[in-house]
């Protein structure tokens, strides 16, 4: 149990920003079955960034929010 | 040489070996060198051993779109984690990680435990060895995800293996923990390489066609690079923290 906790660790820290990284990552899936594979990549390139950043301005309301209390 | 294997794994095997050698000279201090270097020496023989036996077959089924999807998961996930938090200190949102601290903070932990053991200090050696080895699991699946990835195990290994050397040599001569290193900005450079080459692999598995093919992984790198530049500036301006009040950082 403590091994595959530690596992976990390593790959899932921020469950949003993981969370986001898989959704990215199915919705791209879910294009390449559509026969939209040229955007594909585009749809993996852009969700990532958009993924960092969402998770970046999250951080950032928490400790907005920190700050207020 | 595939540096494409060994510079991601020295500079992230560095980092984690670094954090090691904080809890092994903090043990050392106060509970005695033997049972410290032990610990930490078993715990390398044992990180060594999974590299062997999981990195060594995985390279032959790469070709395996399943075996793409999942590695290229791990690396993506990993390295995506490592990036996201290096952006969170450049941004301030994180305090920066102080080797000094954690080693006046082990030192006093064991200090704490109590009377030191004739011989091996139980206490001591395991302290060492399980910090060691967790520290090494980082270091252990970026040997493995790059190793496979760019079918240079080889290379990845001889990277992990002189980041060790060159930390246990500046451990030797230095008698501190290594607290100048820019320990954020080598993680940083990690988690780039990791999210692009696990996107690349990713997109390899779900037989997607990346424009110009493996100049996509330079694509991606670039991007997050530019993006991560955009996010600092808007953290510190949101926060009105200016770029001279927070340490480290290449550029900024």
């Amino acid at each position: 149990m403590r091994v595959l906790k530690v596992l976990w660790g390593l790959v899932v820290d921020d469950l949003w920003l993981a969370s986001m990284t898989v959704g990215v990552l199915i919705l791209a899936y879910i294009f390449s079955l559509t026969g939209l594979k040229s955007i594909d990549p585009y749809v993996i390139w852009v969700g990532l960034v958009v993924a960092i950043w969402v998770s970046v301005e999250h951080q950032l309301r928490l400790k907005r929010k920190e700050s207020r209390n | 040489m595939g540096l494409y294997g060994l510079i991601p794994s020295f500079l992230g095997a560095g980092v984690e070996f670094i954090e090691a050698l904080t809890i092994i000279m903090a043990v050392g201090a106060v509970r005695g060198w033997k049972s410290s270097i032990t610990g930490g020496l078993s715990a390398v023989v044992v990180m060594g051993a999974l590299v062997a036996i999981i990195g060594a077959p995985l390279v032959r089924v790469m070709g395996i779109n399943w075996v793409q999807l999942i590695v290229g998961l791990f690396m993506l996930l990993f390295g995506i984690r490592w990036l996201h938090k290096a952006i969170l200190r450049y941004s301030g949102l994180v305090a920066r990680h102080n080797e000094s601290d954690n080693y006046d903070k082990e030192m006093q932990r064991q200090k704490e435990h109590g009377n030191v053991s004739k011989g091996l200090d139980k206490f001591a050696f395991v302290t060492s060895f399980s910090g060691t080895f967790l520290e090494g699991l980082e270091a252990v699946f970026i040997v493995i995800t790059f190793g496979v990835s760019t079918n240079s195990m080889s290379s990845s290994i001889i990277g992990a293996a002189a980041a060790l050397a060159v930390v246990v040599i500046l451990g030797i001569v230095l008698r501190k923990p290594l607290a100048k290193i820019p320990e954020n900005t080598m993680k940083y450079v990690v988690g780039v390489m990791l999210t692009s080459f696990g996107a690349f692999w990713i997109g390899e598995s779900m037989n997607l066609s990346w424009p110009q093919k493996d100049l996509s992984i330079l694509y991606i790198v670039a991007t997050m690079v530019a993006v991560t530049f955009l996010i600092v500036w808007r953290v510190r301006g949101a926060t009105g923290r200016s770029s001279k009040s927070t340490n480290q950082g290449v550029g900024m």
